[in-house]
């Protein structure tokens, strides 16, 4: 699936001050392609995932996902096609409390009313290396599992389009180096547009691609 | 346990070999308001009788608390199956505090008195006065009519049979009508003096 | 350092600092309107019963009071005291037209303290009123007199020597007497002309009564006392406008009793909220409480950042509350007035307010001890994994149960002004909670095993509830807890209700013939019959002593030295006093057993050794009788043994004749008695027909028109009643606010799960479902349970506190699950349609 940026704008009211963040930025991205996106904290890039996952909307420009423009759906129409499309893996890892590994990840096939969820669902858990850790609480997992889990949770439904918020800036250089790898491996295997939002040049290198967010717009690297 | 009717002629009958019985015809003052039945002057009357000697009599209190002269004649038809020798009757009382007409008052205890005697029961006629303040035409005319009863019919007659205890609060509960203990032994003692030379 | 702290979060979480005060407040003036009604109707109450007594104490006996006496009394009434005296005494009155007996109320100036007397001009006499009749000779007459006698206004009346114009006809007086009341019409007179009438010497039978109006700010209950103190002689009663009164006193005491039943489950209503509310808080407080810890506060200091957090909310939530008070009540009341028989000014009292000032203040975080000390336990290493913080951990202690425990004693106590309502009350609280936890421990554990749902939000659903098993059992014991309470007076309600209800008219005695012989019967119901009137009963009427009770003397004969004490004096004087026996085939339908079984039928003298008897409950609480005592009676000379084999009780509000004691047929048939007829309600006209003929065909027996009586007291029936369903509705309305911020709170906990699912793909649908089933599973069962329960609670708060029988209502707890279903439903489905609108992001950010 193909992404384009078009023009894409956004600012934040602080107090009397508009403070524009994205400044018209533009892109396009192939299918299939790993695209790192680095830059500083504050240079906008958690705002860009937001845009591009639908959380957020931006104020002017086009966000086009196969040639659907996300910025004049409505909050219902996002949520239908971010179910449909897009998966993110956050840094907080945000997994549900109350429910184990194997429930986290079936929860979302569920969600999208796909076949054999638990089937599915310990494959995934399987490719992550989990496949002994199926009944666990998240309170139960260390921070690399509980990524890998969150991990699973988004490739399981299989996306077209993969976000990732500093996906390992929660572990250690160790662990955060093992879940990548797992995670490069996937998403090549299953040719997944994939935008992956990171302060790490090191992360940022094992990309294809990789666009520096500066001053309010994206640079080649 | 028998019904009360047979009950009542055991009684009566086991009664005809007593020697001699009083019935007191009355109403609450009669039955003692307030008062145990031991401490009721038909009680306390047949204690001084046996004491003065006069052994042979039984003093029976048939004291119904709010009845009226109305209920005389029925009563006594009831209760002289027991055969009494004497009726000591002191009725009238609700009759004046309820504000009953005298005339009607006075025919009834007159029928009391007539059935009596065709019985060939001896009757003493307790006499009342209604308090002052129900007027002096009331009380004048309630106490001539036990008055004028007793001339009629020459009948034993004590005049007041509350004499001395009548509206006063030493010898009355807190109700302010009926006799204490106290008042009760004043009124036994009032009649014992009229009876103890009439029986 | 504390307060700065406490301040700067505050500040910060703004957001949820207004939830949180909105709730509470809305808990808050739930408890402050119902305290406000409460007092209101109390008020009125109390005012009800002064009116009465037209006074605030009066001091009666049936003789003069002696100069010490009166030196006595005067030293103990509080300076400030007005006082009034007044005689009643009965007297014939005579005039042209006739002469009757009558009662007389001889009054002064300052005569009714409280109360009023319509009169047939229209004027209505109060406190302070000029009276005609103290200004000329001139009387006021019971309008009786009218129809009885002819008299009217103008006309010349005799009273002993006194000759007095009629100057006006009270149509109204709902004051009562010291006498005997309904045996003869009143006619008021001036007390200064008592002396000329020359009615009152040696020997007089009347009643004085020293009315006293005191002070504001004296208890009436300790003074009583005193002067009782004071006037030791039995003659003399004081009575307050409590002690006032039998029957209706007693309703009075039921009503006071449910209603201090109403401040009290306000109280735990509002307290259930706010804890409800508070420990939710805290749930959101861990983390950083956690952080706060990392940066060294000691876990006692962050304790008391949050104790103070509470108050500094709880404080501001009871302003909003306070311009409720001050803005709806009025409102509320206005329409109240119009389609109740109360004209209510409830307003919030600063009593009120200062325990709704310590309800939101301290209330809060005391019933949250249990979840405060949890921070103790808290581990601060969680912050390195990113862990989410709960309240659900660490030890379980049973000690900071203790303090909530014991404060709300307290409170219930001081709210119910009673130990025994606020003790029973607390204890039945108690154990409902631990019922409910158990109940509601196997429904999340029930929730777990449901499995094999083919739509996930239904599967996922049922297992974050089983997961979430801590916070799923706080708000099924919350919701089951509230249903209770919401329950609770409504059926408590429908128990009393059945007291004051009123069979129609139709069946209420307007005459009571009574001394009726046994001869005059057959002629009675001939004029019956020819006036078409069927009584509504005949009663027979057997005097009797009561000789022995179990081979025991029942009777109280004076010792030696007198009775001992005034309470030993009045015992004796009430058993001394005699019976009134009656016989009937059963009971009538105002009376009904509380106790054994009914009547057998005619008495048989072959198999049975004692007759049947069957005694009014109270009666027997009084005398200590029990089922199956052996009584002897003394009936007229002959002695019958009979034996208890019921305990039945009378309703009140049927003025039916109260026979202590019935026998069963077929023993005292043959004994002397006399006959009382009750007649049912006939118009004005035929009731004066009927009394003159009955007066002329048989002069001994008394006619007494109860109408005036009746009337009085069917509209003070109609007031408690209403009172009862005024407060019940309104525990209704306050419980399902309280329940409404219960479930917004829980809900507002949810928001970052139903966003996590949203994220993931779910469709609004899907979210609302997921939620509204969650709900609908936990209110439904918490309901149902807590609305069992209260059947059970309102069922032993009816035996112990009222007495009365137990109306089980079916629809009414039903209707208030499905209510507190609905309700938790839509709260939930309004939620979820927040969550849809708002962005996501923005709710995943706010709070994890």
């Amino acid at each position: 699936m193909s992404l384009v940026l078009n023009q894409v704008r956004k600012g934040f009211h602080q107090g009397e001050t508009e403070i524009q963040v994205l400044k018209g930025l533009n892109a396009s991205i192939e299918p299939g392609q790993v695209v790192a996106i680095v830059g500083q904290s504050g240079s906008g890039k958690s705002t860009l995932l937001s845009l591009l996952a639908g959380l957020e909307r931006a104020d002017s420009g086009e966000i086009l996902v196969d040639s659907v423009n996300l910025v004049p759906l409505s909050e219902q129409e996002i949520t239908l096609f971010r179910a449909q499309n897009i998966a993110i893996v956050f840094q907080q890892y945000h997994l549900i409390a109350h429910l184990t590994a194997l429930e986290n990840v079936m929860l979302s096939l569920e969600i999208l009313k796909m076949e054999n969820p638990r089937e599915r669902a310990e494959e995934a858990l399987r490719e992550l290396g989990l496949g002994h850790r199926l009944n666990h609480f998240p309170s139960q997992l260390s921070g690399g599992e509980c990524q890998r889990v969150a991990i699973a949770r988004a490739l399981v439904v299989k996306p077209k389009i993969l976000l990732a918020d500093e996906p390992s800036g929660n572990l250690d250089i160790h662990t955060g180096d093992m879940v990548m790898d797992v995670f490069f491996d996937i998403v090549r295997k299953h040719k997944i547009t994939t935008i992956l939002v990171t302060h790490s040049e090191a992360l940022a290198k094992r990309c294809e691609r990789v666009l520096r967010l500066e001053e309010g717009q994206l640079r080649e690297i | 346990m028998r019904p009360f009717l047979f009950c009542i002629i055991l009684l009566f009958s086991s009664f005809t070999f007593a020697q001699k019985k009083l019935i007191v015809l009355g109403d609450s003052l009669t039955e003692g308001y307030g008062v145990a039945k031991e401490a009721a002057y038909p009680a306390l009357l047949e204690k001084k009788l046996h004491e003065a000697g006069k052994k042979e009599w039984t003093v029976i209190n048939s004291g119904v608390s709010g009845s009226t002269t109305a209920s005389a004649v029925t009563r006594m038809k009831w209760l002289f199956k027991s055969k009494p020798d004497a009726v000591l009757l002191v009725l009238g009382a609700n009759d004046g505090l309820r504000g009953l007409k005298i005339e009607d008052s006075q025919k009834h205890l007159a029928a009391a008195i007539e059935y009596a005697n065709s019985q060939k029961v001896r009757v003493i006629l307790g006499g009342l006065y209604m308090p002052p303040n129900y007027g002096a035409d009331y009380t004048g005319q309630f106490k001539k009519m036990y008055e004028a009863l007793a001339k009629k019919y020459k009948v034993t007659f004590i005049p007041f049979i509350l004499e001395k205890v009548g509206g006063n609060p030493k010898y009355n509960l807190a109700d302010g009508i009926h006799p204490n203990e106290e008042g009760h032994k004043i009124i036994a003692e009032n009649i014992f003096q009229v009876l103890k030379g009439a029986l | 350092m504390l307060w700065r702290l406490a301040f700067r979060e505050l500040l910060r979480s703004w957001r949820f600092g207004l939830f949180f005060i909105f709730n509470l407040s809305l808990g808050l003036a739930g408890f402050v309107s119902l305290q406000a009604f409460n007092t209101a109707l109390e008020d009125q109450l109390r005012a009800n019963a002064k009116s009465i007594l037209s006074a605030d104490l009066a001091v009666s006996a049936r003789r003069e009071i002696t100069d010490e006496e009166q030196k006595k009394m005067q030293a103990v009434l509080p300076s400030g005291t007005d006082q009034s005296k007044i005689y009643e005494f009965f007297a014939m009155l005579s005039s042209a037209k006739g002469s009757r007996l009558i009662l007389i109320k001889a009054i002064d100036k300052s005569y009714p303290f409280y109360g009023e007397l319509e009169m047939k001009s229209g004027q209505i006499i109060r406190y302070g009123t000029p009276k005609e009749i103290l200004s000329s000779p001139t009387a006021w007459i019971y309008p009786e007199l009218k129809s009885q006698l002819g008299l009217d206004v103008g006309d010349e009346i005799k009273l002993g020597n006194l000759k007095l114009k009629v100057a006006d006809l009270i149509e109204k007086d709902a004051t009562q007497t010291f006498r005997a009341a309904t045996l003869a019409p009143r006619v008021f007179i001036n007390r200064e002309l008592l002396p000329q009438s020359g009615l009152l010497q040696f020997g007089s039978t009347f009643s004085l009564a020293y009315l006293l109006k005191l002070p504001p700010g004296v208890e009436e209950g300790a003074l009583r006392e005193k002067l009782y103190q004071a006037l030791p002689d039995p003659q003399i009663t004081i009575e307050t406008p409590s002690s006032a009164g039998e029957d209706s006193g007693r309703q009075l005491g039921y009503l006071s009793d449910y209603l201090g039943l109403v401040a009290i489950i306000a109280l735990f209503m509002s307290a259930l909220g706010a804890a409800y509310i508070y420990r939710l808080f805290l749930s959101t407080r861990m983390k950083e409480i956690a952080i706060l810890r990392t940066l060294g506060l000691q876990s006692g200091q962050a304790v008391g950042v949050y104790i103070l957090q509470a108050s500094m909310l709880g404080l501001l939530a009871t302003v909003p509350t306070l311009f409720f008070s001050y803005l709806v009540l009025p409102l509320l009341s206005q329409l109240l007035a119009s389609f109740t028989p109360f004209d209510l000014h409830p307003q919030v009292n600063l009593e009120a307010f200062l325990v709704c000032l310590v309800m939101a203040v301290f209330g809060s975080f005391v019933v949250s001890l249990p979840f405060l000390v949890k921070i103790f336990d808290l581990k601060a290493a969680k912050l390195f994994s990113e862990e989410k913080f709960s309240v659900n951990e660490g030890a379980r202690r049973w000690w900071p149960y203790l303090p909530p425990l014991v404060l709300f004693y307290f409170l219930s106590v001081y709210q119910a002004h009673s130990w025994m309502t606020g003790s029973l009350f607390v204890a039945s609280m108690v154990g409902v909670i631990l019922m409910l936890l158990v109940i509601g421990y196997f429904t999340v554990k029930l929730a777990g095993v449901l499995k094999g749902f083919r739509l996930w939000f239904l599967k996922f659903s049922f297992l974050s509830l089983s997961r979430r098993a801590g916070a799923s059992l706080a708000i099924f014991v919350a919701l089951g807890l509230g249903a209770l309470l919401i329950n609770i007076l409504p059926q408590l309600k429908n128990s009393l209700q059945a007291e004051f209800q009123v069979e129609g008219r139709s069946k209420i005695p307007s005459l009571f013939m009574f001394d009726i012989q046994d001869e005059q019967l057959p002629g009675v119901e001939k004029v019956l019959e020819k006036n078409h009137v069927k009584p509504l009963g005949l009663s027979p009427l057997v005097r009797a002593r009561i000789l022995k009770v179990n081979g025991q003397d029942y009777e109280r004969k004076i010792e030696a030295q007198g009775f001992k004490t005034r309470e030993e004096e009045r015992e004796a004087r009430f058993r001394n006093r005699g019976v009134n026996l009656s016989y009937r085939h059963d009971l009538s339908s105002s009376e009904n057993i509380t106790e054994g079984r009914p009547f057998s039928g005619e008495f048989k003298p072959e198999q049975q050794k004692y007759a049947e008897l069957s005694v009014e409950y109270r009666f027997a609480e009084r005398m200590g009788f029990q089922l199956g005592d052996v009584l002897v009676f003394d009936v007229q000379g002959v002695e019958v043994e009979g034996q208890i084999i019921n305990l039945r009780k009378v309703k009140w509000t049927s003025f039916q004749p109260n026979f202590f004691i019935l026998v069963q047929r077929g023993v005292l048939d043959e004994a002397p008695k006399t006959f009382i007829a009750a007649i049912p309600f006939l118009p004005e006209e035929k009731r004066f027909l009927l009394q003159n003929e009955m007066a002329q065909e048989f002069s001994n027996i008394s006619v007494v028109d109860v109408v005036r009586t009746v009337d009085e007291v069917l509209k003070t029936a109609e007031k408690m009643s209403w009172s009862l369903e005024l407060m019940a509705g309104l525990a209704l309305l306050t419980g399902y606010i309280v329940l409404f911020s219960i479930v917004r709170s829980q809900i507002k906990l949810r928001r970052w799960e139903l966003n996590m699912l949203k994220i993931l793909g779910a469709s609004w649908g899907e979210v609302a479902s997921f939620i509204l089933a969650e709900f609908a599973f936990l209110s439904f069962l918490a309901a149902l349970a807590g609305a069992l329960l209260s059947v059970l609670v309102s069922f032993s708060l009816n035996a112990f506190l009222f007495e009365s029988d137990f109306k089980l209502s079916w629809a009414q707890p039903l209707v208030s699950v499905f209510i507190i279903t609905c309700l938790s439903l839509l709260i939930s489905f309004l939620a979820s349609l927040d969550i849809v609108k708002e962005s996501a992001l923005s709710i995943l950010r706010e709070e994890k």
